[in-house]
């Protein structure tokens, strides 16, 4: 495994809000994620970029509890997480928006809002933490009552994001986010998630977007064939030649 | 080509012995049982002969069922329709005028031989099947089985009521002639089996298996699901109406009312207990289910224990398989069969087969 | 005149098969479960009735709608929990058996024949308005069944666990995700469709006086029936669905000549094959919908 000497180690200290070590997904015979290990400290932006099927999504659905897995350990905050329903890990200050955002199109702008806030543990503090979801996303507060559904791809994501935020999670993780969105959109997007860790909150970045994701994060992981196969620093973000390498595979 | 996952070098027995096995099994275990049962008592080979009339129509609802994918709750319409086939076939003409007065004159004049009255009442079970087919297959899930239930209710209501067809509302037809014996049945039910696994291994019916395991891939390589699946229903139809024509007269006492929820239960419960998506499955089902009822029909008539008389209530016997069902979908939801045809049971496998022409072969 | 009496008759009919499909619609949503013992449920709150209704009207009320939600519950804990992963068709059969083994109890506890008690005996008298006869009950079972379709509504849109409903309804694995207890929207879920079986068989008992084993197979069929016609995977068309067989049924029974009047059920069987071939994902279904297995 390529360690680049520029890359950070993670935060020092103190302890990591989420551990992964030795992550395995299986569907049936075939392994999707074979040992994955890495570390999220606390407010920090870590990336997870790779090719389609590198295992991405499988790595961050087992981490939600969606799928089953096995680990060494996996933890957040400390505590275990093999074995929990998604429900318990959402409510745990664990906010996954999953590839493709499916917001719930039949619902109104607001009400897919409010189903952010399921997972809140208490109202405190909730009207500021829609206040400030609504200015991070200024186009949903125009769209408040429309039917979710009939929004822009870009919008919808907005949504998405918005919704899990209103969670105030500890740990924000997002699957491809920028899929599918125009340019414009792609950087609103991005600017919202810069945006969030400055404010204090762990993001887990997986994307395609090398370049971009790796300009923002302390570290990117780079996944292949359920691996990781290399760790880049933020200084990477100009070395086109390293980041092609990166996903065509050393 | 199958390998034996113990022993990778092995090869299994040649697939001829594996295919022609799923055929030899089910007919060996239902010869074996009805060897058993009929020397047990008289009551068993009462209970033997509903036995061999609901393999057959458990065998004709998974022709459709076990090779589609799709789920009916409506094959008794085809049973109603083949009972009522023989009975109108069979009945002595003194007796139809007298309970079936408004009988249309065909219908009263007609009367033929209960082995040709059986045969008969398959083509008219085909024919609805055809039909009713056309009409419904393109339907999937939920919906084709509210659509083949409304079947059912739609025939019922009409043998109920229609004095052109049958008695008045609330009477049933008597006089059939048992003229089948219980040999004569087995051989029926024995051949059922054999036309179902025929079916099976047609072109049609892998056609519609493959639209079973892959229901959005099946239209984009080509293959006409509807058109598969009204064969199905069609072949599926006539066998079931054999089983309503063998329980016209192993009954002998034929209304539309008796093909009711309790009736369909038995049946799905029967197929889905054995394992739905097999030929095995089905008559694995029916004979466990058949078999727990005559048991429990003991027990509910009283049965002593070492000194205890153990007495189940009426009725139990339909809570008993209804829990048996619940039971099995929850621990094992493919059946006790697993839904997989009957395996070659002997280990080590006998012999290599190298030959490329089991390799090339399906 | 007539007309007006036969079309009020035909809405409270539409009214109660439009409940039966609204409490099986509830379940199918979150759980993509056909339930077919809803009937039972049915059952137990219309034996529930009939029992105690001599005794005292208020408890009977209280206690039908308390052994309504306890037996949804109930199923929902004993069997359904434990299918969670299966398809829905799995789901059905289940079902099925259970309605099949709770009428055999039933029959072995309250015997096979009928109890019968007059319910709520002052609801069965007519009022003269004019020249119309308008059957209180009638009028009662639209009341009631406007008043639960209204309830529902802002159950499900105005508070928090009626909006995760709607969620898991939607999209149950996305709304797991936002932290929606699956356990507990499943339960809320069969309290209300066993409240509002509760309802169906408060009109039905007032109006026959009667409960035997199979009592609630009939509405149970025909809101299945409805529900599935009018598109299972949208709650308004379920309703609307359950409603249109109701007054089918009730108006061919006022309007077919008695020579083929036995013969109604067969013209709504009829109807609801020609419905499904001509759309087979509900009346109500926007186009070509999603096709399931």
């Amino acid at each position: 495994m390529p360690e680049r000497s520029s890359t950070p180690e993670a935060s020092s200290g103190q302890n990591p809000i989420l551990e992964v070590k030795d992550l395995t997904v299986a569907y049936g015979g075939v392994t999707a994620v074979a040992g994955v290990s890495f570390q999220v400290g606390p407010g920090e932006l870590v990336g997870i970029i790779g090719p389609n099927g590198a295992g991405k999504s499988s790595t961050l659905l087992a981490l939600a509890g969606a799928v089953r897995a096995k680990a060494t350990t996996l933890t957040f905050d400390g505590t275990p997480l093999l074995g929990r329903k998604p429900e318990q890990i959402a409510r745990s200050g664990f906010a996954l928006v999953p590839e493709g955002h499916h917001i719930f199109g039949g619902l109104t702008v607001r009400d897919n809002l409010r189903l952010g806030e399921v997972a809140r543990r208490g109202k405190q503090g909730l009207e500021a933490t829609r206040e400030w979801v609504l200015e991070l996303f200024p186009i949903l507060r125009e769209f408040l009552g429309r039917q979710a559904g009939l929004l822009s791809g870009g919008q919808q994501q907005q949504l998405a994001i918005a919704r899990a935020l209103l969670s105030e999670p500890r740990l924000l993780v997002l699957d491809e986010p920028s899929l599918g969105l125009s340019p414009t959109a792609i950087d609103t997007v991005f600017d919202a998630i810069t945006a969030v860790q400055r404010s204090g909150t762990a993001v887990l970045l997986v994307e395609q977007r090398a370049q971009q994701t790796v300009a923002a994060a302390a570290r990117t992981h780079v996944l292949g064939e359920g691996r990781i196969t290399m760790t880049l620093g933020p200084a990477d973000a100009t070395d086109a030649e390293l980041l092609a390498k990166a996903y065509l595979g050393s | 080509m199958r390998r034996d996952r113990k022993n990778p070098g092995l090869v299994p027995v040649p697939e001829w012995i594996g295919d022609v096995w799923t055929l030899v099994a089910p007919l060996g275990l239902l010869y074996l049982v009805t060897a058993i049962a009929s020397g047990v008592s008289s009551s068993a080979r009462v209970d033997l002969g509903y036995m061999l009339v609901n393999l057959v129509i458990v065998v004709g609802l998974s022709i459709f069922v076990s090779n589609s994918g799709v789920l009916s709750f409506g094959h008794l319409a085809f049973v109603a329709v083949g009972a009522w086939t023989m009975s109108l076939l069979t009945i002595p003409v003194e007796m139809k005028d007298s309970i079936m007065p408004g009988l249309l004159p065909v219908l009263r004049d007609a009367s033929l031989p209960p082995l040709v009255a059986v045969v008969v009442a398959a083509v008219v079970g085909g024919i609805l099947g055809l039909i009713a087919g056309a009409a419904l297959m393109r339907l999937h899930g939920l919906e084709a089985g509210i659509a083949t239930f409304a079947l059912l209710m739609l025939v019922v209501q009409v043998l109920t009521y229609s004095t052109a067809l049958g008695p008045k509302s609330g009477q049933s037809m008597v006089g059939i002639p048992q003229t089948l014996d219980l040999q004569a049945v087995l051989v029926i039910a024995l051949l059922m089996v054999v036309a179902a696994w025929a079916y099976g291994r047609s072109r049609s019916a892998r056609f519609l298996r493959a639209s079973r395991d892959d229901i959005t891939a099946a239209p984009a390589s080509g293959i006409d699901v509807t058109k598969h699946r009204i064969i199905a229903f069609t072949v599926s139809g006539a066998v079931a109406a054999v089983g309503g024509a063998l329980w016209a007269q192993t009954n002998r006492v034929v209304q539309a009312s008796q093909f009711n929820l309790d009736f369909t239960f038995t049946t799905i419960a029967m197929l889905v207990i054995g394992g739905m998506f097999s030929l095995w499955g089905a008559v694995v089902g029916v004979i466990v289910v058949s078999v727990l009822n005559h048991v429990l029909g003991l027990l509910e008539s009283g049965m002593q224990f070492g000194g205890v008389i153990v007495s189940l209530p009426s009725g139990s016997r339909l809570i008993i398989v209804g829990l048996v069902l619940i039971v099995v979908l929850i621990l094992r939801p493919g059946g006790l069969t697993g839904g997989r045809e009957a395996r070659w049971p002997l280990r080590p496998r006998l012999t290599l087969d190298l030959s490329p022409k089991s390799v090339i072969r399906k | 005149m007539n007309f007006l009496q036969a079309l009020i008759d035909a809405t409270s009919a539409g009214a109660v098969y439009a409940l039966a499909a609204l409490g099986i619609g509830l379940v199918f949503g979150v759980l993509r479960l056909a339930n077919f013992a809803y009937g039972e449920i049915i059952t137990a709150s219309a034996y529930t009735l009939v029992i105690v209704w001599p005794m005292n009207p208020v408890l009977a009320v209280l206690g039908a709608a308390l052994v309504g939600v306890a037996v949804a519950l109930a199923m929902n804990y004993a069997v359904f929990t434990w299918l969670r992963s299966q398809s829905s068709a799995t789901l059905l059969i289940a079902s099925f058996g259970l309605s099949i083994l709770l009428q055999r109890i039933y029959e072995g506890v309250f015997g096979a024949n009928v109890l019968s008690a007059s319910v709520a005996g002052g609801l069965s008298t007519s009022i003269d308005l004019g020249a119309v006869r308008l059957n209180l009950l009638s009028v009662v079972t639209i009341v009631l069944a406007v008043l639960l379709l209204v309830g529902v509504q802002l159950f499900l849109t105005r508070t928090s666990i009626g909006l995760q409903v709607q969620a898991a309804s939607a999209d149950f694995r996305i709304a797991r995700l936002l932290g929606v207890r699956s356990g507990l929207v499943i339960a809320v879920t069969f309290a209300i469709s066993g409240f509002i079986a509760a309802a169906v068989a408060f009109v039905l008992t007032v109006q026959s006086g009667t409960v035997g084993p199979s009592f609630g197979v009939q509405p149970t069929l025909f809101g299945l029936i409805g529900a599935v016609i009018g598109g299972l995977r949208n709650l308004r068309g379920a309703v609307v669905g359950g409603f249109v067989v109701g007054v089918a049924l009730s108006l061919l029974t006022s309007w077919l000549p008695p020579e083929i009047n036995p013969f109604r059920t067969a013209f709504v069987y009829l109807l609801v094959i020609a419905v499904l071939v001509l759309r087979p994902n509900g009346l109500f279904s926007a186009g070509a919908g999603k096709v399931r297995t």
